[in-house]
């Protein structure tokens, strides 16, 4: 009777352990499209593919080179011409991109249709900005100078209908001091998060340089503004990522700005 | 399953075959396996009296439960000039995780009371997951350097415990 059920134990953990699946997804491979439609500007598009997990996994049967890429417009679609390295524009400027208008954008890769469609924004008004010159010294993060601090540039505008601003700021001046001491700011531009409101705060800290600074205030979609959502990823609480390209990822969106300066002075 | 009450040895041998599934509209027409779709699941118990000890040994087994595993990254330059990189997800629930096993075992000394044989404490060692098996809670993913870095995380190891316990009355 033991001898009997030990080997049924034996027999039951073989074929248990003989039942494992793998664990590995299986690729699909999609186009990572990447394009912002501004006012004035021709149609670009920069197609790409996405990276396989797996390092034996192959790409995509189409090239990214190779599509036949339509930007619809007042029920008239347009062809954009490849230009290499998955880059695709409007040459010939036939599309003209005006605020308050929708586009679309249709294509077949690895025989689906990949499409999507955007609305232009207004251009940002009632625009107002607290400072166009601050005055501050350079920050030293082992002393106290943060006490020093000049307020805010407030960047106020109308938002009635609680859509998304964000501003970036960047410095266009030739000659370029690091508003840290003795650092080399990561990123030149710094940008703020998406807001539905009608302010946005440009702390002195934020920046990156003395001198003439450009803020563009954007206004955006809300299918760029879910870029700025922090993607979890765990295999209990993954996302999956922001897109609004039906049968592909990436983003296909409208924007529109205002451009601002100012002036960061440097006291000695 | 197999159950034996009486005597010294005594304990029971179980096994589950099972399957759950969900259909979901969010994640396609199909019907994919549930977060707790385990098909296998076998448990013993065993347990031995001698004299003032007792002693038992647990070993489970169960056939990894479902998870959603990536399939590939990307990046996308955002209008401020910086780029940032995405995980895309497979299939829900595709993949599986390995398989979940552990053995448990524990003696205890009862201490009695001469006269009366009746316990008042005990003494016991018991070690959770004996092996040390290294199995798999979920997998966390991070983009390093462009590449996707998988990270285990994990139930716990081996681990002792010593108890003491008293009557006081």
């Amino acid at each position: 009777m033991k001898t009997k059920l030990f080997f049924l134990s034996l027999s039951a953990w073989v074929l248990i352990t003989s039942c494992q699946k793998s664990g590995i997804a299986e690729f699909s491979s999609l186009p990572v499209v990447e394009s912002y439609l501004a006012p004035g500007k021709k149609i670009n598009l920069m197609i790409s593919e996405k990276i396989p997990y797996n390092e034996s996994e192959g790409t995509a049967d189409t090239s990214v080179n190779t599509l036949d890429i339509s930007v619809g417009y007042n029920g008239v679609y347009y062809n954009i011409i490849p230009l290499g390295n998955g880059i695709y524009s409007d040459t010939a400027g036939n599309v003209s991109v005006i605020a308050d208008s929708t586009y679309t954008l249709l294509f077949m890769f690895n025989g689906s249709h990949v499409y999507s469609s955007t609305i232009i924004p207004p251009r940002p008004v009632g625009v107002t900005q607290s400072a166009t010159t601050i005055k501050m010294s350079q920050i030293d993060p082992e002393s106290q100078s943060w006490f020093d601090m000049p307020d805010p540039v407030e960047i106020t505008f109308s938002n009635d209908d609680q859509s998304y601003y964000l501003v970036t700021v960047v410095c266009i001046d030739s000659v370029r001091v690091p508003v840290y001491k003795d650092s080399i700011p990561e990123n030149d531009i710094y940008s703020s998060m998406p807001v539905t409101g009608t302010q946005i705060n440009i702390m002195p800290m934020q920046l990156s340089y003395f001198g003439l600074n450009r803020i563009i205030l954007y206004h955006i979609n809300p299918e760029y503004a879910t870029f700025f959502t922090q993607q979890a990823s765990t295999s209990q609480n993954y996302q999956e990522p922001p897109t609004n390209i039906e049968n592909g990822l990436g983003i296909f969106t409208g924007i529109n700005a205002d451009t601002l300066f100012l002036n960061v002075v440097q006291e000695k | 399953m197999l159950q034996k009450k009486f005597g010294d040895l005594t304990g029971w041998i179980s096994y589950t075959l099972s399957e759950a599934k969900n259909r979901i509209s969010i994640y396609g027409d199909s019907y994919f396996p549930a977060s707790q779709d385990v098909t296998h699941e076998f448990k013993f118990v065993g347990m031995y009296d001698f004299r003032n000890w007792s002693f038992s040994l647990t070993w489970l087994f169960a056939s990894g439960r479902p998870y959603t595993a990536p399939d590939g990254a990307y990046s996308v330059n955002l209008i401020n000039g910086t780029s940032q990189m995405f995980i895309d997800f497979g299939d829900k629930n595709s993949s599986r995780l390995p398989a979940y096993h552990r053995l448990d075992a524990a003696v205890n000394y009862h201490f009695k009371n001469r006269e009366t044989n009746n316990e008042w404490g005990s003494l016991g060692l018991s070690i959770f997951n004996v092996y040390n098996r290294r199995n798999i809670w979920y997998k966390e993913y991070q983009i390093i350097d462009g590449n996707i870095l998988e990270t285990d995380k994990l139930f716990l190891g081996i681990k002792p415990n010593l108890t003491f316990s008293m009557k006081i009355k």
